[in-house]
């Protein structure tokens, strides 16, 4: 029974959204359902925050390796849901300047912003910028020119490497750019490659991959594949 | 040499790219020299697409991005957002993504706040917010838009809003600019607004990594495209040279300040892409000499293991 | 900077000519061309209740002057009765603005309009749930006013509030846009919006001073700019001006759809038609369709010989192409799993990641240390986050039989409670249910790089000896496969991102590339059921390809047609291209 409700319940949800696609009257169900999801994730929410004290707490109380971290992310998850949903230091709105609660809680200067501005963006930025250097240690440790495709990949490679900075324009600046060979300056070769071969490329990995959704859909829809709900056999 | 390279500690890369990046940023920052750009067609097609559009025309800017990818998309976002307040055009704001919100009361404070002040909230551009619903939002909205935005961000009601009186949908926008660095985004504008709907027009920007995935759609259902840094400098080239005078550096006087070639000196919020493609040059040619050289290690080993 | 004088000068021309353009001597300017003829409007079978189909004779001067026809619609005709609510409801709201005004005249007004407020709100028009609810609160509010004598002063203040409410709840009507269009025009106008803030960043506060009086004060080139964007204003207000001239005292207030130019075929078979879209199913409309020559001359119309509605029917005959595609490769997945079922052997190619599998648990098992799965950073409403999760059941069944640790943080609650199900099930399917620890699957955070950035410290520190990347990545990708690079972890990846792929290709020793990860599943059971579905993707796989070649052959041999100048051939070509790309293909 654990599994056939939902097994059930994914089934009739699924086939009859397909349907609904193609019916006027019902078109609408799909966002429907969507909205459906949302309310269910924002409700899981509680299900992960919870998860998330439990266990930090746990660590803290058992004094595990890296119990401080678990410190600093309660410190920094309270204060922030209760900065937040408080709404402290926001002023009210303008259009309702009695109501204590009715200004945004994103009020430029206010607490919330200033953890936003200060605290959050640098470190999403520097995640983010760390991107850069994990790009060159992965240049030099795996691009190798092993086998004919590795070079034709490593030739491309330099090609929209160069292309993409002015370092493209100067090295084939010589090449008239309304001329015959205005084909094979560096940027125009760079473009090529992404218009044509790279989108070739693409277009056939993203066609595999949507064949793959819709089987793979079809057979949760059909209970074929029920491994997501636990267990693989029947 | 050769050990040393095959052993090769990877902070040694970390440092080297620092380098790279850094001391080009200090160099501009100094002497104010950047690489000339010389727009593709691509960018062209996002620039004409705004500049051909008549006075007054609605554009509706999505700004699907977060603070991680602002440092490649927040040029592109500040320069469209001053393309089309100098053309006149009626901007409705809107996002994707929980922390887009931010990214448009940034580029409002930053940009039309300050330099197009008489430009006013409601009548001129209005911030209608965070859906959440991903690609959801995007098919409610293509045929009614007060399904989801019944007010904007400051609790006005939809009809309340004088320039959203006469829109119902997404439809009635005259041009879609869309930032993007993920999902939902760009391909699921395309996906579920101008595919549906051909006569709609969208063009974009994104980051890098998602620039292969949206050349498909282009030219008919994305007219135009700014890939990462690179597209944002040339669309950044192409506003800056029919704007030059009104984005210009002012002296004492009021006027606009020029170099000693003729030029208008942008100021600096407005070519943060085409500074930035100073580092990004030298980065790439520590990436072609890495390549280069790991190559030079791995032949090497290869030769030492055929004689053994 | 460039001189405008010469650009001022061409553009006075232009316009003089335009206002005072008169027809060259020898042509009868005055002499309007046929219009077409036997205009047929009818609702679109099979559709969303959102178009209607026009076709019309072509007019019989088509071959000699004309330049395009133009398609006119009438303004939903229920405008105005809705014109007249609206006024009836603005009139309320002014009553009660007015202190003077005894209380019966207030009350009958109420009174009044009370059915019609309910009838709107109840209609088919008030689709916007918003809009239905203010109403009907604004209605229950007068109601309770009425009950209430009048004179209570909460009542007062509620049904004060009902009326405003009112104006915002009730959407202006398409003749009502138009006319405050007219408004903004003429107010743009008298402002000089466009003007004052390129005078103000000049001259500060005196701009209106140097405008009014000292204009010679001005530089020219901005004199320039200023005399083209006010030429513009003056235009605008102008032909808006005409055009709400034109329709007044017009029983149908019309607007123009679309322009259109018939092609090739429509010539020779000697009419044309259109689709006109987005309409209103609640409305009727009526037609007219005119052609105009070359001179801009427009024909008398012809208009179609009755009002039609819109009709939404059951079916939304446009997705009907989706529907095959659909019904082929979902039948052909079916039909391949019940071959499967019989006992069909079916050969599935080896794919490198899968197979070594068993390798990275083994190799786990035997270094003491933990292995690590992420499920992508996606919720469960993502097909491939429900792909990592079964990959996550069959690897976690493994690691319970070879008692080896799996760690499997989630950026989803969702995901966390589903990660825990498919473990806790696998536990039990090994027979060691007793292993399991549901605190091993646990929630971190929502937000990518804090996710990512969990991972990597987590990584470095416990150094898991397999890691397991499966679902949907973004930017995260790279640093993810290069920490656990530098661990020396054995690291199998896959998504169907394809804008990840090459840093996963790049950092992990095996990677499984879109489809491959959707066939992980199937593959790593083995069961026959699943490996059918494999074989219908096959079917999918072929119909594309037919398509593709058959479409290439198509564009190309059209591309032929237009440089050998064969423009029927072309145009037959055209119409068969074009419905692959926009009806099959869409």
């Amino acid at each position: 029974m654990k599994r056939t409700i939902p097994l059930f319940i994914t089934a009739i949800g699924g086939f009859v959204l397909i349907a609904a696609v193609f019916s006027g009257y019902t078109q609408s169900w799909g966002e429907v359902a969507a909205i459906w999801f949302d309310v269910l994730a924002a409700i899981a929410f509680l299900l992960g925050g919870g998860n998330l004290m439990k266990i930090h707490l746990r660590k803290i109380s058992d004094r595990a390796a890296g119990w401080a971290y678990s410190v600093v992310t309660l410190v920094a998850f309270l204060a922030t849901l209760i900065i937040g949903l408080g709404k402290i230091g926001v002023n009210p709105a303008e259009q309702f300047p009695d109501k204590v609660f009715s200004g945004s809680y994103r009020e430029v200067g206010g607490p919330f912003w200033l953890i936003y501005e200060y605290a959050f963006k640098p470190l999403t930025a520097t995640m983010f910028a760390m991107l850069a250097f994990y790009v060159a240690s992965a240049a030099f440790r795996a691009f190798r020119a092993k086998n004919f495709e590795a070079i034709l990949l490593l030739g491309t490679a330099f090609i929209i490497l160069l292309g993409r900075t002015y370092a493209g324009v100067w090295v084939t600046g010589f090449l008239d750019p309304d001329g015959p060979l205005s084909g094979l300056r560096l940027e125009n070769v760079t473009v090529t490659i992404m218009k044509v071969f790279n989108t070739a490329g693409n277009r056939a990995i993203m066609i595999g991959i949507a064949l793959g959704i819709a089987s793979t859909s079809l057979k949760v829809l059909l209970g074929v594949d029920r491994s997501y709900l636990g267990g693989g056999e029947g | 040499m050769y050990e040393f390279l095959r052993d090769l500690d990877r902070r040694w890369i970390f440092l080297m790219m620092f380098l790279c990046v850094a001391v080009p940023i200090i160099v501009i920052g100094i002497t104010g020299k950047t690489f000339p750009e010389e727009p593709t067609d691509l960018v062209r097609a996002v620039f004409d697409s705004i500049e051909d559009l008549p006075r007054g025309s609605k554009v509706l800017l999505s700004y699907d991005y977060d603070p991680a990818s602002e440092g490649e998309l927040a040029p592109m976002a500040t320069m469209f957002a001053y393309h089309c307040a100098a053309r006149g055009h009626k901007m409705y704001f809107m996002a994707l993504w929980p922390v887009g919100p931010q990214m448009v009361d940034d580029t409002i404070e930053n940009i039309l706040k300050r330099d197009f002040s008489h430009l006013e909230y409601g009548k001129d551009y209005v911030n209608l917010g965070y859906k959440s619903g991903y690609e959801g939002v995007i098919k409610v909205i293509i045929t009614d838009f007060t399904e989801l935005y019944s007010t904007d961000t400051r609790g006005t009601p939809w009809s309340a809003i004088p320039m959203c009186e006469d829109v119902e949908s997404v439809q009635d926008m005259d041009l879609i600019v869309n930032v993007s660095a993920g999902y939902p985004g760009t391909k699921e504008w395309v996906q579920y607004a101008v595919t549906p709907y051909p006569k709609l027009r969208i063009v974009a920007g994104c980051t890098g990594v998602q620039a292969p995935l949206l050349y498909p759609y282009i030219p008919e259902q994305l007219h135009g495209l700014l890939g990462a840094i690179k597209g944002a400098a040339e669309y950044e080239a192409l506003v800056t040279a029919r704007y030059g005078a009104e984005m210009a550096q002012r002296d004492a006087e009021g006027n606009p300040l020029t170099d000693d070639e003729g030029r208008y000196v942008i100021r600096g919020k407005y070519t943060e892409g085409i500074r930035r493609m100073g580092p990004q040059l030298v980065a790439h040619l520590l990436m072609i000499l890495l390549i280069i050289l790991g190559n030079i290690v791995f032949f090497i080993e290869r030769r030492k293991e055929r004689r053994r | 900077m460039r001189r405008r004088e010469p650009f001022i000068f061409l553009l006075g021309a232009a316009l003089l000519s335009v206002v005072c353009a008169r027809p060259a001597a020898g042509q009868a300017a005055d002499e309007k061309p046929a219009p077409p003829a036997n205009l047929i409007a009818q609702d679109r079978p099979w559709d969303k209740g959102e178009k209607i189909d026009l076709r019309w004779g072509l007019s019989p001067d088509e071959a000699e002057t004309i330049a395009f026809y133009r398609v006119y619609r009438s303004l939903t005709i229920k405008d105005a009765e809705q014109i007249a609510f609206e006024d009836r409801v603005e009139a309320l709201v002014d009553l009660f603005e007015d202190p003077d005004l005894p209380p019966e005249e207030l009350k009958a007004a109420i009174e009044a309009l009370l059915p019609d407020i309910r009838a709107w709100a109840d209609s088919a028009h008030a689709a916007h749930y918003e809009y239905k609810h203010q109403a009907r609160w604004a209605a229950n509010a007068l109601e309770k006013y009425l009950a209430a004598g009048m004179h209570d002063r909460q009542w007062n203040r509620r049904a004060g509030k009902a009326t405003s409410v009112l104006e915002y709840a009730i959407p202006f009507s398409e003749r009502q846009r138009q006319d405050d269009d007219l408004e903004n025009a003429a107010e743009r106008m008298a402002k000089m919006r466009l003007t004052e803030p390129i005078l103000r960043d000049l001259f500060g506060e005196r701009w209106k001073e140097i405008w009014e009086e000292r204009a010679d004060e001005i530089p020219t080139e901005v004199r320039a700019r200023l005399y083209e964007r006010r030429l513009e204003a003056e235009l605008e207000a102008e032909k808006l001006a005409r055009q709400q001239a034109a329709m007044k005292g017009d029983a149908v207030r019309w607007k123009i759809v679309v322009e259109v130019e018939p092609d090739l075929l429509d010539i020779r078979a000697g009419e044309m038609g259109y689709a006109v879209e987005r309409l209103d199913r609640f409305s009727d409309y009526i037609f007219k369709v005119t052609a105009i020559d070359e001179n801009g001359v427009e024909s008398e119309p012809a208009v179609a010989a009755s009002h039609v509605q819109p009709v939404r029917q059951v079916y939304d005959g446009s997705r009907f192409a989706l529907m095959v595609i659909t019904l082929l490769i979902c039948g052909s997945v079916v039909f391949f799993i019940r071959v499967a079922r019989s006992g069909r052997p079916l050969n599935v190619r080896k794919i490198a990641g899968l197979s070594a599998v068993d390798e990275a648990v083994g190799r786990a098992t035997e270094m003491g240390r933990s292995i690590l799965f992420v499920a992508g950073i996606q919720d469960m409403n993502d097909i491939q986050t429900i792909a990592g999760i079964t990959v996550l059941s069959r690897v976690s069944k493994l690691a319970a039989e070879y008692d080896a640790k799996i760690e499997v943080p989630t950026a989803r609650s969702l995901v966390m409670t589903a990660a825990r199900e498919a473990v806790q099930a696998s536990y039990l399917s090994a027979g060691r249910p007793d292993a399991f620890n549901q605190d091993n699957i646990y929630y971190v955070t929502d937000e990518q790089f804090g996710f990512v950035a969990y991972l990597q410290g987590m990584m470095v520190r416990e150094k898991p000896a397999a890691c397991f990347y499966m679902g949907t990545f973004f930017a995260e990708s790279l640093i993810l496969a290069e920490t656990g690079n530098s661990i020396g972890a054995i690291q199998i990846a896959g998504t169907a991102m394809p804008a990840q792929l090459p840093f996963f290709v790049a950092a992990c020793d095996y990677t499984l590339i879109g489809e491959e990860f959707f066939a992980a599943s199937a593959y790593l059971s083995g069961e026959p059921d699943q490996l059918g579905s494999l074989k219908g993707q096959d079917v999918g796989k072929l119909i594309v390809g037919i398509i593709v070649v058959i479409g290439v052959l198509l564009a190309t041999a059209l591309s032929i047609a237009i440089l050998a100048n064969r423009p029927v051939a072309a145009a037959y070509l055209e119409a068969i291209v074009e419905f692959i790309r926009k009806v099959v293909l869409t």
